[in-house]
Order: C-alpha cells, then structure tokens, then sequence
C-alpha cells in the first residue's frame, strides 16, 4: 500500500486540504492505513505541543552560569592553570590605594596565563565593586574566541558571562568579599585566585 | 563523541555517560543541561520570581542534579525529578523572600496551594514541550527560524512577511515547512519522544 506523503498529512491536520482533498485523505486512513494513522497523530500530537508552549528559554547568562556548575564540578579532569600577577596598580603606587571623601577606589591588575594577558579593572563604591576586564593573547592584542568567564566565592559560582568581540567582561555590583575569577577555554580554566573585594 | 551526536541520545543513555565517566562525561553533563534548560527555567519564573531568583533557582537545581544523579532509579523520569526538584527550590526562594519561618515543614511546602490543580498534567506538558524545543535546536538553522516564526510567533507572521525575513523563494514555505516538521518529528523519534 503506498502511503501518504508527509506533506499531505500535514495539511491534513492542519484542515488546510480542499473537501475533495480531505476525502481522500481520509478514506486511505481508514483501510485502515495504521502507518499512516500513526504519523497524523504524532503529527497532532507536535502541532498540540507547538501551539501550547508556555516555556522560557532561560537568558545567556542563565544558561552559562549553569553550565559553569557543571563544568566546574563533572568536569574535575580539566586542567586549572593559575595565572601569574604581572602589574598591579597598588603596588606600582600606594598612594592610588587611598580614597578620598565619596570617591570609588580603582585598581588595575594584569595576569598572564597560557599566553594570555588578562586586564582586570576593579571599581569599588561604598557598597560594592565593578569588575571589569579584558582578555587578549599576550603582546598580540588578539582577541580570543568568547571563552566563559566565571566567578566563584568560596567555591559557589556567583556569576558568568561571555567575553565580547573585544575581549571584554563585566561584573557588576559584586558585594565585598574574596573571589576566584576562573576563565573557562576550550581544554583547560585559568584560575585567578584570591581577588580581595572588601576595601 | 562529537556533542552533536551525544545530543541525539535518549536520557537514559547521556545519563549512563554521566555517571560512568571517561572522556564525554562533561559533554553529556552539558547535553543535559541544555536539553531541560527552559524546563529548569520556566518553572521559577512561572512561579513568579524574578530573573535574578530564576537564575540562583537554576543554578541550584543543577547542583542538586549532580549530587543526586547518582541516586535516580528510573532514569527515563529524569524530566519529572527536575520538575519536582525545580519546584521545591522555587518554594525555598520564595520562603527567602517572604522570611518564612526556617523551621517551616517542607512537607508544608510541597503542599502549598498552587495556582494550577493538575501538577502530573503540567509535568507532563512541560516536560514534552521543553523535549520539542531541545529537538528544535538540533535542526539546522534555516529550519529553526522558520518552525519558530510559523509555530511560536505570536501574531503568527504571514507568509509574505516569511519569505520576506527568511529570503526564500515565494511558493517554497509550504514545502520547506513540511520537511523541517519532518526532521523535527524524526529526531524526536529517535529520542523515543512518542514511547
């Protein structure tokens, strides 16, 4: 028996056939044709499910931040490369470490790891700290392809995001505390550890 | 195994790979997560939290996932634990939200009048709509913006607006249509989707 093509039962459950079109379809249906029965429910049955589809698709950084979960604990086999501090701003001069009346306190830091140099720039109010940063291979200011970036106090995943084009990440109002900031490439994770946020 | 492949498993198989080890186990971690991922979401925010207490809402369900992997006996139910375990972490939220008392039964909790009646019902559409979207995104992605704009796009789009946005020749949305609801039903199939 030959059976009925997709499209045909598509339009079928759809009611999108013309009468005569219609008639047809149904009479090979009920041969009966259990094949052909079979795949107009399902066909329904998607349609149905289609139709009443009340999900959310979580955001991006939803998404990554639950993925950094899994990453950081099923995935214990993946290499973790500490990086190196090179420059930091307060050492460099003290002095910029001092905050006057109302002001926000800045910090430069750059890491290095894995041939990459990692710009950090922190922002500290009263309340909490802006953490900015940029990643790029070292001396080359290439861009590496959107590795995850993401933040851990006392081991929990507080929050991840995604580079930009330009390499760039954000962290917003990161209450005080000391953080580990962990950048997730494609084999391995570079590990910033220790990042006080408490000035 | 590429993860494009270990995404055409059924559950029971990704969750044997992710709790037998070896190289995909983190790749199988990841399929599962973004197979549930608007499962895992939507409840909280149906629940009515906000993004933010979606987000921690997520995260914790996924913690859990891995503690209790481990310890789910039936492994083609791993949609219906989500969804009572998702469930259970919005009604902990919201306790800290509301300041309810700490020493509030959990068993309390999971009583908590809902605003839906037929839970087993909801499980059940969520969880197969949540499966249809995971399917979706396995579709090339010609074929996933036209499924989208002609069955999740509300105004539903003409088709002269169609061909517009997708560049596609005119007369072709009927037949394009058709084989993308094929491939569609075919990986469902093969995910065992209607068993």
């Amino acid at each position: 028996m030959a059976h009925l093509n997709f499209e045909t039962i598509l339009n079928y459950v759809e009611g999108s056939l013309s009468l005569e079109a219609r008639s047809g379809v149904e009479a090979h249906l009920n041969q009966p044709c259990l094949h052909c029965q079979a795949l107009a429910a399902r066909v329904t049955d998607l349609l149905h499910l289609m139709a009443n589809d009340n999900t959310i698709a979580p955001p991006r950084a939803v998404v990554q931040r639950m993925l950094a979960v899994i990453h950081r604990h099923a995935a214990t086999d993946r290499p973790r490369i500490p990086a190196t501090l090179v420059f930091d701003s307060w050492q460099h001069d003290p002095l910029l470490a001092m905050r006057g009346p109302e002001s926000a306190l800045h910090q430069q830091l750059l890491f290095r790891a894995e041939g990459l140099d990692i710009d950090l720039q922190l922002t500290s109010s009263q309340d909490d700290t802006t953490v900015r940063g940029q990643i790029l291979s070292a001396g080359q200011d290439e861009v590496l392809l959107a590795p995850v970036v993401v933040l851990h106090s006392r081991g929990d995943v507080v929050a991840a995001t995604e580079t930009d084009r330009l390499g760039q990440f954000a962290f917003e109002s990161v209450p005080s505390g000391i953080y580990d900031l962990h950048i997730e490439l494609e084999r391995a994770d570079i590990a910033i550890e220790g990042i006080r946020l408490d000035r | 195994m590429p993860t494009l492949e270990l995404n055409s498993l059924p559950d029971a198989n990704l969750i044997q790979i992710c709790l037998n080890g070896g190289a995909n186990r983190s790749q199988a971690w990841e399929a599962l997560i973004l197979r549930y991922q608007r499962l895992i979401y939507s409840i909280p925010r149906g629940h009515g939290l906000s993004d933010s207490e979606a987000a921690d809402v997520a995260q914790a369900v996924c913690l859990l996932l891995l503690e209790n992997l481990a310890r789910l006996r039936n492994h083609q139910r791993l949609g219906a634990w989500l969804y009572t375990t998702t469930r259970r972490e919005c009604w902990r939220q919201l306790r800290q939200r509301h300041s309810i008392s700490n020493e509030l039964d959990p068993a309390a909790l999971e009583s908590q009048p809902d605003e839906k009646t037929q839970p087993e019902e909801d499980l059940i559409q969520l969880e197969r709509t949540t499966l249809v979207r995971a399917a979706l995104s396995r579709l090339e992605p010609r074929c996933q913006r036209l499924l989208t704009l002609l069955f999740y796009t509300e105004p539903r789009p003409s088709y002269e607006e169609i061909v517009k946005t997708l560049g596609l020749p005119e007369g072709s949305i009927g037949p394009t249509r058709a084989r993308c609801l094929q491939k569609l039903l075919n990986i469902l199939e093969q995910n065992r989707f209607f068993e």
